[in-house]
């Protein structure tokens, strides 16, 4: 059994109370703290949450996005060839328009120029008709006036009694006759010409006409077939600056596609993350929880540590006041020093203070001494002085 | 939160330091049941205090790591995001001109099919004025 310096127990004793209420202070500091900063993880889990969720979402309508535009742009592409395809044939079908509208152009004036042709010489043939029938009918003229003159003869032959053989002039009549005769066939012939020419030339004028009107619409029809061709120039043209933008668009959006993925991989490494926080924050959680558990626990234990230290203490100032024993009943030795002091609770229970004034070197107190004893309660149950003598503490 | 685990382990490391300082000055019996019955035991429940903090600490700062990258995604994947919208932008724009161009490609085509029968009509007219 060790004896102890009650002072010296106390000031141990208080100075553990005093830790222990540090301790208690801090620990419930720090659980405060833990439980303020568990609080601000979980609402930086939520923001975090809440934000993958709008990242995720960005992503996926950007996937549709992307996917509506793909389609998009493989529709135009497919309707650009297609009217590029339809352009080229266009463009070939007006040029073989063209080239019939021209030939057709061609045919038709060189058939003008022979009508032309045919309508000069008509035009020859009916002058010289004319010219002939002139003649002809000037050389009728010139026929039935020597058939007059002829016939004049004739008869002053014949009424002339000097004369009685008029057959000179009855054959000059005759030959006059027959001149006339021929005359008249020739111009009968003359005027035959004239209107068979005048025929032909109207024939010629006709053709002339038609052929004209013939070339006057085939040149119409090589005007309208050159715009043709520049319309369908003009289209193809479109068609293939349109089929050019829509693989312009195909790029972009083939790239958009490529960066559609990373970011939609952005998008869940983001939420797999923010999981992943979430998951850590439930485990602390779960740690604050048993360190909050673990707490309570301490707390109740330094609290109880805090009480029976009070008692304890109590008890040892108790025992080192003066005011544990009345004087009168009690006649402590003079020299009992509070080095001199030894206190500790027996197996009872019980608590037993030892006082006398000499120590060995192992602190034991010898020579002359006196015990108290204090019950659980403090009270005071027996005391023996260095005299020997012995007094019940009555309690009162 | 960090600091104040370091002083909650430093208080710890100090109370169980004055307790066995304690224990040089007072070894009877009730400084032994004082230690079963309360001291050792809340010696304990601290430690185990300690350890929830420490592991909620450790999940708290692991966690803040994992929301620090899943921020850094979240930039990446709005930068991407930004680059796919222009790039939409683009190719809507690229569309529209696509669109545009067609029209007018309808346009001149229809133009240059509509004078083919007014080309053959002409034709058949020039063919056919001089048989009358």
């Amino acid at each position: 059994m060790n004896t102890y310096d009650p002072r010296i127990v106390v000031q141990s004793l208080e100075d553990l109370q005093d830790e222990i209420t540090r301790w208690s202070s801090a620990a419930s500091d720090t659980l405060a703290s833990a439980t303020t900063s568990q609080m601000h993880a979980q609402e930086s889990v939520d923001r975090i949450l809440h934000k993958a969720a709008i990242v995720k979402d960005r992503a996926e309508n950007d996937k549709l996005l992307v996917e509506s535009s793909i389609s998009r742009v493989e529709e135009t592409i497919e309707r650009g060839s297609t009217a590029v395809v339809t352009a080229k044939e266009t463009l070939q079908d007006a040029q073989n328009r063209l080239n019939i509208a021209s030939s057709t152009l061609d045919k038709w004036q060189a058939e003008l120029y022979e009508a032309l042709a045919w309508l000069e010489r008509a035009e020859a043939r009916l002058a010289k008709a004319v010219d002939d029938l002139e003649r002809a009918r000037n050389a009728l003229r010139q026929a039935e006036w020597e058939l007059r003159t002829a016939e004049a003869r004739l008869r002053n032959c014949q009424n002339d009694p000097n004369r009685h053989n008029c057959s000179g002039e009855a054959a000059a009549v005759n030959r006059a006759r027959l001149a006339v005769i021929q005359a008249k066939n020739w111009v009968v012939v003359a005027e035959q010409e004239v209107i068979a020419a005048k025929e032909e030339v109207e024939r010629a004028k006709k053709r002339v006409a038609c052929c004209r009107k013939a070339v006057a619409l085939s040149t119409e029809a090589v005007k309208i077939a050159q715009e043709s061709i520049a319309s369908a120039n003009q289209a193809l043209n479109f068609a293939e600056r349109s089929l050019e933008l829509a693989h312009t668009a195909e790029r972009f959006v083939l790239s958009a596609q490529k960066n559609m993925l990373l970011e939609t991989e952005q998008a869940n490494n983001m939420l797999s993350e923010a999981q992943a926080a979430q998951s850590l924050s439930d485990n602390a959680a779960n740690y604050l929880s048993q360190a909050d558990r673990a707490e309570e626990a301490a707390q109740r234990y330094a609290s109880s540590v805090k009480t029976e230290l009070d008692y304890r203490i109590q008890q040892l100032r108790n025992f080192n006041s003066p005011s544990i024993l009345t004087p009168g009943d009690w006649s402590l030795p003079r020299n009992v020093y509070p080095s001199e002091i030894k206190v500790y609770t027996r197996s009872d229970g019980k608590t037993q203070i030892i006082y006398g004034h000499q120590r060995d070197r192992s602190g034991r107190i010898i020579g002359s001494h006196g015990h108290t004893v204090l019950k659980r309660n403090g009270k005071i149950d027996y005391a023996r002085t260095q005299k020997g003598s012995v007094k019940k503490d009555t309690g009162d | 939160m960090d600091d104040l685990l370091w002083l909650m382990k430093q208080q710890s490391r100090v109370l169980q330091e004055l307790r066995l300082n304690t224990q040089g000055v007072w070894q009877d019996e009730a400084a032994r049941e004082l230690s079963s019955r309360y001291l050792t035991p809340h010696e304990d429940e601290d430690q185990y205090m300690l350890a929830g903090f420490s592991q909620q600490y450790e999940a708290i700062e692991q966690s803040k790591t994992r929301i620090i990258t899943a921020e850094e995604h979240a930039v990446q994947s709005g930068n991407y995001a930004e680059i796919v919208d222009e790039e939409l932008k683009l190719t809507e724009q690229e569309l529209q001109g696509s669109y545009g161009n067609y029209d007018t490609y309808v346009r001149y085509h229809a133009e240059a099919r509509s004078k083919f029968p007014i080309i053959q009509d002409l034709l058949d007219q020039a063919n056919s004025v001089c048989t009358d």
